[in-house]
């Protein structure tokens, strides 16, 4: 292969550069003495522990995390069970519901967010906790399916067939060999849900009503009123987490195909 | 073979037909099994043997027909209430699942106590000749293809199935290995006396291996027999043409005829045709040495080519037959089969 000329190495760089920067200046200023990411005073985990007497961000922690868990375990289900009918089963209308399938990952958010809030106003559900866990589950339930189709397009049949050929039904079938082939699929779309639900801000931002706010919410709240270090810290664990999940998620969805 | 006249037939098709929305997969077949016997489905990919096989193991509805085990109705039946066990062509062991567990997967799912189902599983891998100690706590992923076949082989043995259902099982094989196992399923056949339906695409497997084949094309049986009467007496133009080579022409009655070209005999221009056999003039067009034996393509003056085999111990050594060599080519008329129009 050709050495690419030392133009194309600069323009990497500027990329790469323009894209990361911010988010390193933001992970220092979080150790950062100084309330100015200007100025580097020393290193401090100061703006950690100040997170723990702020209530009000352990509220939204806690609102966040009980919103990701629950909405992601029940996004797993249903879209786990999504790929196995569009996969395994033959019936009318299958190749419509694959295509509406990937209608809420390429749909805009604040479509995403202004229909549901709609929804829900139509209907007269109280927003709170409970809107922002369905909604979450509607835009997850797309990614957990998608992610197990593909494990099960790339598994085949055979597995499947030679289980039912030894003697066992559906059920035993899909627990002892069907699930155990598709784990790490099931598990990459249920830490991708995690992260998808854990950071979003738009679709929660219109759902979430008063008085129900998660992680994300409270940051951009709190930036209206000024940026202070304690933001960088609550980013910079958000970033930890996701990232994460996000590497776990790639790996397991890599491995298991020979 | 046991050909008992009381019992019904271990498996029995009856005008079974199958098709995938506008392509005919199966199409009105009907076909018996001894029990006992080594059973082939054989023919080109495409044909249908493999649905037929796969509507057998209840993977497939047939959409008309019945299928009969034992002379009991299956076709209503799911794959895991049907008592047959299949060898797949991928093998389809469960990764997730040591060398062992897979052979007590049918064995657990039949709730068997676990000192019997232990006990079965290592004679089952005895008998494939993997030694279980060995093998038994190993992964699938560990295990070289010929051996990745015995387990799976195992896996179907140890439920002691009436009938054991093969979906061309040596097509991942080498040619060394593949007539091992052959010799090592033919022997098992015998030994346990398991009726075996075997698919297969490779006609010299079918014929080394079958109490009877089937030969099918375009999702019909052309010809159920022996190994020897559908290679020594095929009855339409495309059994003579699939298994083996086989020379097609005009007979003098006006009806295709098919003669084989180990029995035709290439004689030099002029010299005397042996009584009783039909003959044909012509020219050596080419020659193609095969080691064991010597190809002679002879042009008719009909245009039509007509294929001569000259083994290697006689023929080719008795006389050095060149390109352009005026000659005759003659056979036994018992040698010569009129097919039916197909």
């Amino acid at each position: 292969m050709r050495r690419p000329p030392w133009w194309v190495g600069g323009i990497t760089a500027v990329a790469l550069g323009l894209l990361h920067l911010p988010i390193a200046v933001l992970i220092a200023s979080s150790f950062n003495r100084s309330r100015f990411a200007m100025r580097w005073d020393g290193f401090t985990l100061d703006w950690y522990f100040r997170l723990l007497e702020r209530g009000d961000i352990l509220d939204a922690l806690r609102a966040s995390l009980v919103v990701a868990l629950v909405s992601t375990a029940l996004a797993t289900v249903f879209g786990t069970l999504i790929a196995l009918a569009l996969a395994r089963h033959a019936f009318s209308g299958r190749r419509v519901y694959q295509g509406l399938l990937y209608l809420p990952i390429v749909t805009p958010e604040i479509v995403m967010g202004i229909s549901l809030l709609v929804l829900f106003a139509t209907a007269g559900v109280t927003l709170g906790l409970g809107t922002i866990t369905i909604a979450h589950v509607a835009f997850n339930i797309s990614f957990v399916a998608v992610v197990v189709l593909a494990r099960l397009h790339g598994m085949g049949r055979d597995l499947e067939e030679a289980a039912m050929d030894l003697g066992a039904g559906p059920l035993t079938t899909f627990f002892r060999v069907t699930l155990p082939q598709i784990l790490p699929g099931v598990v990459a779309g249920a830490l991708l849900a995690f992260t998808m639900s854990f950071d979003d801000f738009v679709i929660t931002f219109f759902v979430a009503g008063v008085g129900s706010t998660t992680l994300p919410l409270l940051v951009y709240s709190m930036v209206r009123r000024g940026v202070e270090p304690t933001i960088n810290a609550i980013s910079t664990i958000i970033l930890v987490v996701t990232t994460i999940a996000i590497l776990v998620a790639y790996r397991l969805r890599e491995e298991g195909f020979e | 073979m046991s050909q008992d006249a009381t019992l019904p037939p271990a498996v029995r098709f009856v005008r079974v037909r199958k098709s995938f929305g506008q392509t005919v997969a199966v199409d009105g077949v009907s076909f018996d099994v001894a029990a006992g016997e080594f059973f082939s489905l054989l023919g080109p990919s495409g044909c249908g043997k493999t649905t037929t096989l796969r509507m057998l193991a209840g993977f497939e509805r047939p959409d008309a027909g019945e299928i009969l085990l034992n002379g009991e109705r299956i076709d209503g039946l799911p794959p895991w209430e049907r008592p047959l066990a299949m060898v797949f062509q991928s093998y389809a062991l469960f990764p997730h699942l040591s060398v062992a567990r897979n052979v007590a997967f049918g064995l657990e799912r039949r709730k068997l106590p676990r000192a019997e189902i232990d006990d079965r599983v290592r004679s089952a891998l005895e008998l494939v000749r993997l030694d279980p100690s060995t093998f038994g706590s190993r992964s699938p992923r560990q295990l070289s293809g010929g051996q990745r076949q015995r387990v799976a082989l195992a896996r179907a043995l140890v439920l002691e199935p009436p009938v054991l259902l093969l979906d061309e099982p040596l097509g991942a094989l080498d040619r060394k290995l593949r007539k091992e196992m052959q010799a090592e399923l033919r022997a098992l056949n015998r030994k346990l006396g398991t009726t075996f339906v075997y698919v297969t695409h490779d006609q010299e497997e079918a014929l080394a291996m079958s109490d009877r084949v089937a030969v099918m094309a375009e999702a019909r049986i052309e010809q159920v027999g022996t190994p020897e009467d559908v290679y020594e007496r095929p009855r339409t133009a495309f059994v003579a043409g699939f298994l083996g080579e086989t020379n097609i022409f005009e007979g003098d009655a006006g009806r295709s005829v098919a003669v084989r070209p180990e029995r035709v005999r290439l004689l030099g221009s002029g010299s005397a045709v042996p009584s009783g056999f039909s003959s044909r003039p012509g020219e050596i067009r080419d020659l193609v040495y095969l080691g064991d034996r010597e190809h002679a393509i002879v042009g008719l003056g009909s245009g039509a080519d007509f294929r001569v085999d000259l083994r290697n111990t006689d023929q080719v050594g008795g006389r050095a037959w060149k390109r352009g060599d005026a000659v005759i080519v003659a056979w036994r008329p018992d040698d010569a089969h009129p097919l039916e129009d197909g």
